[in-house]
C-alpha cells in the first residue's frame, strides 16, 4: 500500500488492526488502535481518516467529517483517505461527491478492488448502467476468479438490455463451471433462463431448462417458465400439459386457468363452460371454476343457472366478500338484474320457509338469511338506493347485533350517501366491538380522517401504535401512509395547508426512503446469488413512485400548492378582516368573538406544537444515542408554518409533479394538474405536452369535460401571449393545434358545441360554465352560476355523483372560481345539491353540520363523556387479563414480573420483599418491608439505625416511598429516635397530605401514628462517632469556613470571597467511597405490572438520601451514592422520562449518570431502574463497578446484577 | 459484564422481531468466494472483442454530435420552455443538427 508517509512496522500492524475491526464492526476497539498511534503521530492521515470513518458510524457525523478532513488535508495522495471520504459522503447520500472522491482515490490506487467496488454499487444505485458496465469490466479483469466478478459484468449488459453479450457471458462463465446440486447453482440457472426469456430466445430457453431439469430446486418456477415458453413458441399441447399439472397444485390460481383456456383453444362459450364445469367436478373445493362462467357466459338462462348455484353455495356456507366477488358483473345491466332477482327470492322464501325455494329439500340455517340481507345491503348501496341498504343492513343488524361486518357496511352506506359523520359513528361501533381487529381499526380512523376528525382518528389509531411515541411519530417511522395521505386530505379540507403539506412530504420521503434501502442490498444480493428477485427488485425500485400511494399524496400536494400559488397564506388571513364591510352589528360582533376564539386556539396549539416539537428533538437526539449504526443524514425538519409559505409555490410542485409525468403518465389526472401548473407558469409548449398526453388517453365523461377545459384554457391564454412567444416555439404551437382543435374554432363556439353534445351529465356543465366564465367573467358570472343552481332533481338523464357535487359546491364556495359571489346564490345551490343527496353533511347549513358533528362525537367510543363506560369496559378487561396471568403463572410462563430489586447486593433484603411480593401481590408493601428488613439488618451498617452518626454523634434516618398506581409519594428526612423509617414515610403519604415530614417534627408525627421511640445508637455508631472525633472531625461536609474543616473540629463560621467552585471540588472528591454512605432503593413490580419504590438511609456518614420516581405507565428509578449530588440532578425523575420515550433501563440509567457526570465529574453513585415489562438495568460512576441484586420467578434465591461503572 | 448485559436484552427484543437479525447481516462485510474454472482466460478474450466494438460506435455518435453548433438564444429558449438542464438542452438541440424547432418538438413528443 503506497502511502506519502508510511509508518514504522509497529504502528502498521496497528493500522492493519484497525482495518480488521472495522470490518467487524468493532469500532470501540478500532477507536483504541487509532487512539495509539494517534498519540505518537498525530498528522498521520490514513489514520484520521479511519477515525472519521469509525467515529461516523458510532454517529458521530460532524466530528467524523472533521476528521476525514483532516486526514485528507494531511496525505491528498492517499487513496485510504479519499476513499474514506468518499464513504462519509455516501453515507451523507451524496452520490455525485461520492463518485468523485471514488475517481480520485483510484487515481493513486488504479487496481483497489474495495474501492472499485464501492465505486459500482454507487453507480448501480443511481443507475448510472454504462459506468456500472466499465467498472464491473475492470472487476473481472482483476478478479476473474470471483463468482460476482461475472455475474455483475453480466448483469450490467442484461439491465442495459444487451441480451446478446449477457447470454455470452453466462455461458462462458457456466461453461467452465461445475454444475453442483444446491440453491445458488439453482438460481444462477434460473437467471441465466431469464435473461434468455428477456431476449426472446424460447428455443434454447426451453432446452436450457430440460438439460438442468435436476439442477433448479424451485420446481415451480421451472414449469412456469416452461409453460411459458410453449405458448410463446405455439406447443400449445405441450403448456396445456403443464398447466393441468400446475393447476393440480394449485386449483385456486385464476392464471393457470386463463393460461389454460388459451391454450386449449375453446372456442365458444358452451365450450368454456363445459371446460369449467369438468373442472369444477375434479376440484370441488376451488372457486375459480365456479365462478368463471359468470364472467364469461352471455347465454342469460345458463347464467342464470350457474348463478343460482353459486350463490347457494356462498350464502350457505357465509363468505363475506361475496359482494366483491360479484361486483365486476355488474357493469352487464341483465346480469345486474338476474342478481338482484335471484337474491330477492331467496330472501322471501328464506323468510317465509327457511329454504332457497319451494323444491328444495333441506332447510337452511339461519345464518344464511342472514348473509343474503348483508349482500342485498350492499347491493342496494351499489346502485345508490340507501333507504333500502339501510333497511336491510338494519334488519340484518337486528338480526345478528354482533358481527362486526354488518356495522362496517351500514358505515360504508352512510359514507357513499355523504353523511359521513354517521358514518364515523357506525365504524366506531364496529371498532368497540373487537378493539384487537387492526383491520376495523384502520378503517375507523380512516372514516374518521374523512370527517376531518384528525385528533380522534389519532386516538383510534394510537391503539395500534408504541405507548413510548406520539402515535403521528410512530405512524411516521412505519411509513403508513395511508393515514399520512388522508390526514394531508382532511387538513387541506380544513385550510390548514402547512399542515397538509408536512404529511405529503412526509409521503415523498417515505418513498425517498425507499430508494435508499436498496443500496445494501446490491451487495447482499449478489453474495447470495438471488439474482432473479435482484433484478426485479431493481425493476420495482426503477418505477416505486408509480404507486398509488405517491400519486394519492402528490395530487394533494400540487393541488395545495396551486391554491398557495393563487391565494397566498398571509393573504388568506386578511380576508377575515376585510369581509366584515357589509354584516350587521350582531354578526360582527360574532364574528369578532369567533376570531378571538380562533386566536387563542391557535395560540394554545402553537404552544403544544411547540412542546411538541421540543420533545421530538430531545426524543431523536436520544434516539441518535441509542442507534449506533444509523446512516440517514439528519433531514431539514418539515415546519408547516414555513410549508404553508412558499417562495414559489409552482417551482415546489416539481418535486411531486416531475415523477407524476414519468411514471403516471397513464393517469389523465397527472396532466391535468401538470397543466394547471404550466398554465400559472406560462409554458405553452409544455400545456401543449399535457394536452397531447390527455388527448392520447381513452377518457371518461368526466375525463373528456377536463380535457375540454384544459384546451379551452390554453386557447384563451395563447390569443394573449401569442405575439410575445419565439418565432420557432409559436411554429410548433400552431402546427400542434392542428391536431388538437381540427376545426380552429373560437372558444366560445367550441364550449357551445361541447354543451350541446353533453349537457347530460354534471361534470360537463361545471367545466361549461368554468369556460363560459373565464372567456368572459363580468359578463357570464350569473349566467355560469345559474348553470350549476337550477339543475332539475327530477330530471332522470341528469346523474350527478356525490364527487362532483361536492366539486361545484367548492369550486363555488371555497374556490370563487367564479369571483365572489352573493351569499344567497352559495345558499341556493346547496340546497339544489341536497336534493340530491339528503343526508350529506356537506349540503347542510353550517350550523346543521355542526349539530351532525355535535350528536356524532357524543356517541363516539372515545368521548370524554363515555370515559366512565370506557373504564368499565377496561375494568372487564383487566380482570379477563388478571385470570390469564395467573395461567400463565401455572404454566411458568416466563414473564419479567414480578420483580424485585434493589441497590448494592442487600439480597436478604431483596428475599424478604420477595416472599411478601408473592404472598399479598402488593409492591406498595413488598418495597416497605423490603426496605424495613434493611434497617433491621443494618445492612452495610448504612441503612438502619445505629449507623452513620452526624455531626453530633446522633444517627438519623432518611426514607421515600412512592406508589405508581396512585402516583403518591411520602418521606421523610432527619428522623431522629424512630427505627422504621420507610414504615413513617409511608404513614406519611397515606395519613398527611404532606410528602416530607423532617427532623423533630417528623417524629413527633411518627410517635402520633404509634411508632416506638428509642435510641439509635448502636455500638458502631458510636465507636465510629468517637474515632471521627479522634481525627479531628475528618471527614466533613464542611466547606469555607474556619477554622479550616479539613484540619481541625468546630464550632465553624463562614468565610467569605473564597474561591468557591473549585474548593468545593477538591472537598467532595475527599468523602468518596462506598462505605460512607449507602441507601438501599428499592423497586418492586407485583403480577400486574404495578410498581412502587422506595429508598432507606441513614445518609452520608457525616449526610441526605438518593432519591426514587416511579411512573406506573413506564417504569421506575432509584438511585445510591452521593445523595446530595442526586438532588441537584433528579436522576430518577430523568431516567423514568428517558424510559418512556423508549430508552431501556440501562440505556436511561446510562444516559442519567452521562447527564450528571458532565457537570460533577466526581460524582459517585449508582443508578437502578425497572420499565413496566420488568426488564431492569442499572448505571454507576466513581467505583469500579456496581452491584445489585432482582429477584424474579426465574430464580430461587435472590441473583446478583453486575455493572461496570462509567 | 455491561456488554453481556446489552446482547442480553438485544436477545430478548429479538424475539419478536426475528427480521431484524437477518437485516442486520445485509451489512456486514464478507469477502467473496473465490472460484476455480481452466478456461476463464479464454472467456474474457471472447467478451472483450465484443466490448471494443460498441465502445468505437459510441465514439463515432459522439464525435458526430460534437461537430455540431448550437447558437446559445436556442439553448436558452429550450432550457426556458421545457425547464430541461442546459446540457441536456444542448444535447437534443445537438441532435437534431441545431434545429430549433425540430428540437422543440422532439421534446414536445418525448
Amino acid at each position: 500500500m503506497p502511502s506519502s508517509n508510511p509508518l514504522p512496522t509497529q504502528e502498521a500492524n496497528l493500522f492493519k488492526k484497525i482495518l480488521r475491526c472495522y470490518e467487524q464492526k468493532q469500532y470501540r476497539k478500532a477507536l483504541q488502535h487509532v487512539k495509539e498511534i494517534l498519540k505518537k503521530f498525530p498528522d498521520h492521515g490514513e489514520t484520521l481518516s479511519m477515525k472519521g470513518l469509525i467515529l461516523n458510524y458510532t454517529n458521530k457525523k460532524a466530528e467524523a467529517f472533521e476528521c476525514a478532513q483532516k486526514g485528507l488535508k494531511n496525505d491528498v495522495r492517499s487513496h485510504v483517505c479519499w476513499h474514506v471520504y468518499g464513504l462519509l459522503q455516501r453515507a451523507d447520500r451524496k452520490y455525485d461527491e461520492a463518485i468523485k472522491c471514488y475517481r480520485n482515490a483510484l487515481r493513486w490506487d488504479p487496481e483497489n478492488l474495495q474501492i472499485l467496488r464501492d465505486l459500482s454499487l454507487l453507480q448501480i444505485q443511481i443507475r448510472d448502467l454504462e459506468g456500472y458496465r466499465d467498472t464491473r469490466y475492470q472487476l473481472l479483469q482483476l478478479r476473474p476468479t470471483q463468482r460476482v466478478s461475472w455475474i455483475g459484468y453480466a448483469m450490467s449488459y442484461h439491465l442495459l438490455n444487451d441480451y446478446d453479450i449477457a447470454n455470452h457471458i453466462l455461458e462462458e462463465f457456466c461453461k467452465t463451471q461445475p454444475k453442483t446440486v444446491d440453491f445458488e447453482m439453482s438460481e444462477l440457472l434460473l437467471y441465466q433462463n431469464m435473461v434468455y426469456q428477456e431476449a426472446g430466445l424460447y428455443e434454447r430457453s426451453l432446452k436450457h431448462l430440460e438439460e438442468n431439469k435436476k439442477y433448479i430446486l424451485d420446481k415451480l418456477r421451472l414449469e412456469e417458465k416452461r409453460a411459458f415458453a410453449f405458448i410463446k413458441l405455439k406447443k400449445l399441447s405441450e403448456a396445456a400439459k403443464i398447466y393441468e399439472d400446475l393447476i393440480e397444485r394449485n386449483p385456486d390460481n385464476v392464471t393457470y386457468f386463463k393460461k389454460l383456456e388459451e391454450c386449449l383453444n375453446l372456442e365458444n362459450d358452451e365450450e368454456r363452460l363445459e371446460f369449467y364445469k369438468k373442472h369444477a367436478e375434479k376440484y370441488p373445493r376451488s372457486d375459480v371454476p365456479r365462478k368463471m362462467p359468470l364472467v364469461f357466459l352471455n347465454n342469460m338462462s345458463e347464467f342464470k343457472l350457474r348463478l343460482d348455484a353459486y350463490l347457494k353455495r356462498a350464502f350457505t356456507k357465509g363468505i363475506p366478500p361475496l359482494f366483491k366477488e360479484l361486483k365486476c358483473l355488474y357493469t352487464n345491466e341483465n346480469k345486474l338484474k338476474a342478481i338482484e332477482e335471484k337474491v330477492l327470492s331467496f330472501e322471501k322464501n328464506l323468510e317465509s320457509i327457511q329454504k332457497y325455494s319451494g323444491d328444495c329439500e333441506q332447510k337452511e340455517s339461519p345464518t344464511t338469511l342472514l348473509w343474503v340481507y348483508y349482500y342485498l345491503a350492499q347491493h342496494f348501496d351499489y346502485l345508490k338506493q340507501t333507504n333500502k341498504a339501510l333497511d336491510y343492513i338494519n334488519k340484518a343488524i337486528e338480526y345478528t347485533p354482533t358481527l362486526v361486518e354488518l356495522y362496517m357496511v351500514k358505515g360504508k352506506i352512510y359514507k357513499h350517501a355523504g353523511d359521513l359523520y354517521e358514518a364515523v359513528r357506525w365504524l366506531d361501533e364496529a371498532q368497540s366491538l373487537d378493539t384487537a381487529d387492526r383491520f376495523i381499526n384502520y378503517k375507523c380512523s380512516k372514516y374518521m380522517l374523512r370527517a376531518n376528525m384528525v385528533k380522534e382518528a389519532e386516538e383510534i389509531a394510537s391503539k395500534f401504535t408504541r405507548e413510548s411515541s406520539h402515535p403521528a411519530d410512530y405512524l411516521k417511522e412505519m411509513q403508513c401512509m395511508w393515514y399520512e395521505t388522508e390526514s394531508a386530505n382532511a387538513y387541506k379540507r380544513m385550510g390548514k395547508f402547512g399542515e397538509a403539506l408536512k404529511k405529503c412530504h412526509q409521503v415523498e420521503r417515505h418513498f425517498q426512503e425507499i430508494i435508499e434501502d436498496q443500496f445494501d442490498f446490491h451487495s447482499y444480493c449478489m453474495r447470495k446469488m438471488t439474482l432473479c428477485s435482484y433484478v426485479e427488485m431493481l425493476r420495482l425500485e426503477d418505477k416505486i413512485k408509480s404507486h398509488p400511494f405517491f400519486f394519492r399524496a402528490a395530487k394533494t400536494a400540487i393541488e395545495v400548492y396551486l391554491r398557495l400559488h393563487d391565494r397566498p397564506m398571509s393573504e388568506v388571513e386578511n380576508e377575515l378582516n376585510v369581509n366584515t364591510e357589509n354584516l350587521t352589528p350582531s354578526e360582527l360582533k360574532k364574528l369578532k368573538n369567533k376570531q378571538k376564539k380562533q386566536q387563542l386556539k391557535a395560540q394554545q396549539e402553537k404552544e403544544k406544537q411547540e412542546q411538541l416539537e421540543q420533545k421530538k428533538k430531545e426524543l431523536s437526539k436520544q434516539k441518535n444515542k441509542e442507534d449506533v449504526d444509523v446512516e440517514q443524514p439528519t433531514e431539514e425538519e418539515l415546519l408547516p408554518e414555513k410549508l404553508e409559505r412558499p417562495e414559489n409555490a409552482l417551482e415546489e410542485c416539481n418535486r411531486f409533479l416531475k415523477p407524476l409525468e414519468e411514471f403516471a403518465s397513464q393517469h389523465l389526472e397527472t396532466h391535468y394538474l401538470g397543466f394547471e401548473v404550466y398554465y400559472r407558469k406560462n409554458r405553452p409548449l409544455m400545456m401543449i405536452k399535457a394536452l397531447k398526453k390527455m388527448n392520447s388517453l381513452e377518457r371518461t365523461v368526466k375525463q373528456t369535460a377536463k380535457f375540454h377545459y384544459c384546451l379551452s384554457k390554453f386557447l384563451l391564454k395563447y390569443s394573449q401571449i401569442k405575439e410575445t412567444l419565439n418565432e420557432s416555439v409559436r411554429a410548433v404551437v400552431e402546427n400542434e393545434l392542428k391536431n388538437l382543435n381540427p376545426s380552429s374554432e373560437s372558444v366560445e363556439k367550441m364550449n357551445e358545441k361541447f354543451f350541446k353534445e353533453n349537457s347530460n351529465t354534471y361534470e360537463s356543465l361545471i367545466e361549461y360554465a368554468k369556460v363560459l366564465y373565464d372567456s368572459n367573467p363580468s359578463q357570464n358570472q350569473a349566467k355560469a352560476l345559474d348553470l350549476l343552481t337550477n339543475v332539475d332533481a327530477k330530471n332522470e338523464k341528469l346523474s350527478i355523483s356525490y364527487p362532483v357535487a361536492l366539486e361545484a359546491l367548492t369550486l363555488v364556495a371555497e374556490a370563487e372560481y367564479f369571483g365572489k359571489c352573493d351569499a344567497k346564490v352559495v345558499e341556493s345551490l346547496r340546497s339544489k345539491l341536497k336534493s340530491f343527496y339528503p343526508i350529506a353533511n356537506i349540503f347542510h347549513t353550517t350550523e346543521e353540520q355542526a349539530n351532525q358533528l355535535l350528536s356524532c362525537m357524543q356517541v363516539l367510543s372515545i368521548n370524554s363523556s363515555q370515559v366512565s363506560e370506557l373504564t368499565d369496559k377496561m375494568e372487564i378487561l383487566m380482570n379477563v387479563l388478571k385470570i390469564l396471568v395467573f395461567f400463565l403463572k401455572l404454566v411458568k410462563f416466563s414473564s419479567n414480573y414480578p420483580i424485585v430489586l434493589n441497590t448494592w447486593p442487600f439480597t436478604n433484603a431483596t428475599n424478604k420483599a420477595w416472599d411478601i411480593l408473592l404472598k399479598t401481590d402488593d409492591p406498595l408493601k413488598s418495597v416497605e418491608s423490603g426496605c424495613s428488613e434493611c434497617e433491621e439488618l443494618r445492612c452495610d451498617g448504612t441503612v438502619g439505625y445505629g449507623g452513620s452518626p452526624d455531626e453530633n454523634g446522633e444517627t438519623t434516618l432518611d426514607a421515600l416511598i412512592m406508589d405508581g398506581r396512585t402516583h403518591d409519594a411520602g418521606s421523610v428526612a432527619g428522623l431522629r429516635r424512630i427505627k422504621n423509617v420507610i414504615s413513617v414515610a409511608r404513614a406519611v403519604m397515606e395519613h398527611t397530605k404532606h410528602t416530607l415530614l423532617v427532623g423533630d417534627l417528623a417524629t413527633q408525627f411518627a410517635i402520633d401514628m404509634g411508632f416506638q421511640q428509642q435510641d439509635l445508637h448502636y455500638f458502631d455508631s458510636l465507636e465510629k462517632y468517637i474515632i471521627w472525633l479522634n481525627n479531628s472531625c475528618q471527614p466533613n461536609f464542611r466547606l469555607n469556613v474556619y477554622p479550616d474543616p479539613e484540619k481541625f473540629c468546630g464550632p465553624y463560621k463562614p468565610i467569605k470571597n473564597l474561591n468557591f467552585l473549585s474548593n468545593k471540588e477538591k472537598r467532595l472528591n475527599k468523602y468518596v467511597s462506598k462505605k460512607l454512605h449507602d441507601t438501599i432503593g428499592m423497586i418492586a413490580i407485583n403480577s400486574y405490572g404495578d410498581i412502587s419504590v422506595g429508598t432507606s438511609t441513614n445518609g452520608a456518614s457525616h449526610k441526605i438520601p438518593g432519591g426514587a420516581y416511579v411512573d406506573n405507565d413506564v417504569g421506575a428509578a432509584c438511585g445510591t451514592g452521593d445523595g446530595d449530588t442526586l438532588m441537584k440532578f433528579l436522576p430518577s425523575y430523568q431516567v423514568v422520562e428517558s424510559m418512556r420515550r423508549g430508552m431501556t433501563p440501562s440505556e436511561a440509567t446510562n444516559d442519567a449518570i452521562q447527564r450528571i457526570i458532565k457537570k460533577k465529574p466526581h460524582f459517585m453513585g449508582a443508578l437502578i431502574a425497572a420499565d413496566k415489562y420488568g426488564n431492569h438495568g442499572a448505571s454507576c460512576h466513581g467505583l469500579e463497578y456496581f452491584e445489585y441484586s432482582y429477584r424474579t420467578n426465574q430464580s430461587r434465591d435472590a441473583e446478583i446484577g453486575r455493572v461496570k461503572c462509567i | 459484564m455491561d456488554e453481556d448485559k446489552d446482547t442480553q436484552a438485544q436477545a430478548q427484543q429479538g424475539k419478536h422481531n426475528t427480521g431484524a437479525a437477518d437485516l442486520e447481516k445485509v451489512t456486514d462485510y464478507a469477502e467473496e468466494k473465490e472460484i476455480s474454472g481452466g478456461n476463464l482466460d479464454n472467456a474474457i478474450n471472447a467478451i472483450t472483442d465484443k466490448r471494443r466494438r460498441d465502445a468505437e460506435q459510441k465514439a463515432d455518435l459522439e464525435k458526430r454530435l460534437a461537430s455540431v453548433k448550437v447558437k446559445k438564444e436556442d439553448v436558452d429558449v429550450v432550457v426556458q420552455e421545457f425547464e430541461v438542464p442546459r446540457p441536456k438542452a444542448e444535447r437534443v438541440l445537438k441532435e437534431n443538427n441545431g434545429d430549433l424547432q425540430a428540437a422543440l418538438t422532439a421534446l414536445l413528443n418525448a
